[in-house]
């Protein structure tokens, strides 16, 4: 139910988001890239800001840090600001994948070593806000004592180091710093294991959005340099102190409450997170049935296996008299997104029901039950695009676009529909990772299981669109709808040289250029 | 371009600009640390804990059945001196019991105590004094405190030994 809820709230701020930016520069569906790309700048300033530091006096080599207004001023700053977007980044991709219901089964991996960065990456922003030692660290240190106080670990009180009898010892900044620099050869570790169980992860935004972030956050650390309190003084109560909402939101609250609750609070909300995949799983008798291969119908092309995003198909030597090696899928890693049937050109491979053989079957009967759609447009496309939601044209829907058989289309245009248009989710939020990617390729590249030569392309088109972005529906349809006017024109044939507007279709197509008016993209 | 994208790409700019400026605002939220009035007593020390030593001739059903060169010449208990811990403020007891050792030998005693107090003159009282029974066992040595200290507004006024082991006042004034 919140999950539903969640899902439709960020469909919509999907579209609108959509609508502004592009869905190929949206920064909501380059979350997990975005996150990667903080941890880069970070890191890269990170080595910076080590040469400067010192752990026998902190607070003043944070001060002459930032006492160089062209160099560890900024850099400092874009440091933070890396870090505060790194929160938020992370957050928007988890509520992406939670409410995408991508955080169960195969994925299950993904998302506990997801809950796994997360806390690595608040051990680190921590300790690096205590090695500035200004009020703001002082209180974070002695919250985080007194609350490994109330574990049975330690004989004496570790809270008695910040009593201010004693200065603190070097000991406690290196072992702070160790712990900041260690922390993120951790966070290497579990982004290796996250992205583990995808096929040619993405870790990066594309370029243009790459830079624009730095960019921005270059800017806001030139223009309002990260804030520091006064020096920590342990005589002395920290009164006013400069809170970074993204990390330490949680300090007022914990500073008034028992360790015991505090304690109790983080185990719940871990569990909780951790218990997502279990929690979100659906029914037994609800779950998508991962893909099956047929041994009689594979011909060992290789096509499901390359294609397959989560590197859940093997190619195994044949066990029957034939030569050769026969797809096998891992049920165990198989997310069922039903990639490997559009990838089958003898349809062999697929989720049961959603095979290029049932497409076809379906399409078939499709065809049957709208007689008057011959001569209009036919939208084919996934239940999460716009496709979706549209009421006025004949609708096939298939699970993904990169579930589509080429069959299907071409299907559908030998029936005597006026033109077809696959819609399929933008491209960086498929929940079947590279759905509208393999489609396009298969449409107008000649991939394996490739729309056959004797379909007529220009009656073809591939539009990206959000479940709640009807506009760039309603802007490609109507591309789709003056471009079929002049094919039908008489005579518009005899003009047209049909092998060269096929190859510059497909040119087209891999490009992806922005659709006139709309600056979104379209394969055509 | 055409020119109704220019309006959406200054709106989509200005969009992110506002997030980022939002962000910024939010990694610098001023909040004062409550409670904005108060002053903080800490007593804190660490001493090697004192044990007390008591040794006996074993009986002879103890040495029953020992073989020769394994019967000890006298049995030993060895435990660690508990001290009792009272601090009063203004006449005002915020502290009294006992302090012990962790485990039962001679182990390091551990204080560290932090009351809130209300800014201002206060009279401290601290008397760090071993049990009774074990008053005379080598090292049991008290220590104790009486002064007058003015606290001011998030001042912490720190109660600790010295070298030579006097109790001492820092912080306020």
């Amino acid at each position: 139910m919140l999950k539903r809820q969640l899902g439709r709230v960020l469909s919509r701020i999907d579209g609108w988001a959509d609508r502004l930016y592009g869905s190929k520069w949206n920064p909501l569906y380059q979350s997990g890239g975005l996150a990667v790309l903080c941890l880069a700048v970070m890191l890269v300033t990170g080595i910076y800001l080590i040469l400067f530091y010192r752990i026998g006096a902190p607070y003043e080599s944070i001060v002459r840090i930032d006492g160089q207004p062209w160099g560890g001023r900024w850099i400092r700053s874009l440091h933070r600001y890396a870090a505060d977007l790194a929160v938020v980044a992370v957050f928007v991709h988890a509520l992406r994948m939670f409410c995408q219901g991508r955080s169960w089964g195969p994925r299950a991996l993904a998302w506990v070593s997801g809950v796994f960065l997360v806390f690595l990456l608040y051990v680190c922003g921590l300790t690096g806000y205590v090695m500035v030692w200004d009020t703001h660290g002082q209180l974070l240190a002695a919250e985080g004592a007194r609350l490994l106080d109330a574990l049975p670990i330690f004989s004496e009180p570790i809270s008695r180091a910040f009593a201010g009898a004693d200065a603190l010892p070097s000991a406690f900044f290196f072992m702070n710093l160790f712990l900041h620099i260690a922390v993120p050869v951790g966070i290497v570790i579990f982004l290796w294991l996250h992205v583990s169980r995808v096929a040619r992860p993405v870790l990066l935004p594309p370029r243009p959005l790459l830079w624009v972030t730095t960019g921005l956050l270059t800017v806001a650390a030139l223009a309002v340099p990260a804030a520091f309190g006064p020096p920590a003084d342990l005589l002395r109560l920290p009164g006013e102190v400069t809170l970074d909402i993204f990390y330490t939101f949680w300090l007022p609250w914990v500073r008034s409450a028992a360790p015991g609750v505090v304690w109790l609070a983080g185990v719940a909300a871990g569990t909780a997170l951790l218990a997502v995949p279990l929690l979100t799983r659906p029914r037994a008798d609800r779950r998508p049935a991962p893909s099956h291969a047929s041994t009689r119908l594979c011909t060992g092309c290789e096509q499901c296996y390359t294609d397959c995003p989560y590197d859940a198909i093997r190619m195994v030597e044949r066990t029957d008299d034939r030569e050769g090696t026969v797809a096998l899928v891992n049920p165990s890693a198989c997310v069922s997104c039903g990639i490997c049937a559009g990838s089958c050109a003898p349809m062999g491979v697929g989720p049961p029901g959603r095979t290029g053989r049932d497409q076809l079957g379906r399409v078939k009967d499709f065809v049957r039950e709208h007689p008057g759609a011959g001569g209009d447009i036919v939208l084919v496309g996934c239940g999460r695009s716009a496709a979706g939601a549209d009421g006025h044209h004949a609708r096939f829907l298939v699970s993904c676009a990169g579930n589509l058989h080429s069959s299907v289309v071409e299907y559908l245009v030998r029936s005597g529909a006026r033109g077809v248009l696959v819609v399929a989710c933008p491209a960086r939020d498929c929940s079947g990772r590279e759905g509208p990617k393999w489609l396009v390729e298969r449409l107008f590249h000649e991939r394996e299981a490739e729309l056959k030569a004797r379909v007529d392309r220009r009656r073809v088109r591939v539009a990206h669109a959000s479940a709640f972005d009807p506009w760039s529906l309603a802007a490609a349809l109507g591309d789709f709808a003056r471009d079929l006017a002049r094919l039908d024109q008489p005579g518009a044939d005899d003009d047209v040289d049909v092998l060269a507007e096929c190859e510059l279709a497909g040119t087209a197509a891999s490009q992806d250029p922005p659709l006139p008016g709309t600056g979104r993209t379209a394969g055509s | 371009m055409s020119v109704t994208t220019w309006p959406r790409r200054f709106l989509a700019s200005l969009l992110a600009i506002a997030a980022l400026l939002t962000m910024v605002w939010l990694s610098r939220v001023h909040w004062r640390n409550p409670p904005a009035d108060a002053a903080e007593l800490r007593v804190s020390w660490r001493i090697p804990a004192p044990s007390d030593r008591r040794c006996r001739p074993p009986t002879d059903a103890e040495l029953e059945g020992v073989l020769p060169h394994m019967r000890p010449a006298e049995i030993c208990t060895d435990e660690a001196v508990p001290f009792r811990l009272d601090i009063l403020l203004d006449g005002d007891t915020l502290r009294s019991g006992p302090v012990a050792g962790a485990g039962r030998r001679a182990r390091a005693i551990t204080v560290y105590e932090r009351f809130a107090i209300p800014p201002g003159s206060h009279g401290i009282v601290v008397e760090f004094v071993p049990e009774a029974a074990n008053a005379n066992a080598p090292g049991a040595r008290a220590m104790s405190l009486d002064a007058s200290v003015t606290a001011a507004p998030g001042d912490v006024i720190l109660v600790a030994p010295d070298d030579n082991g006097r109790l001492y006042v820092s912080g306020g004034s």
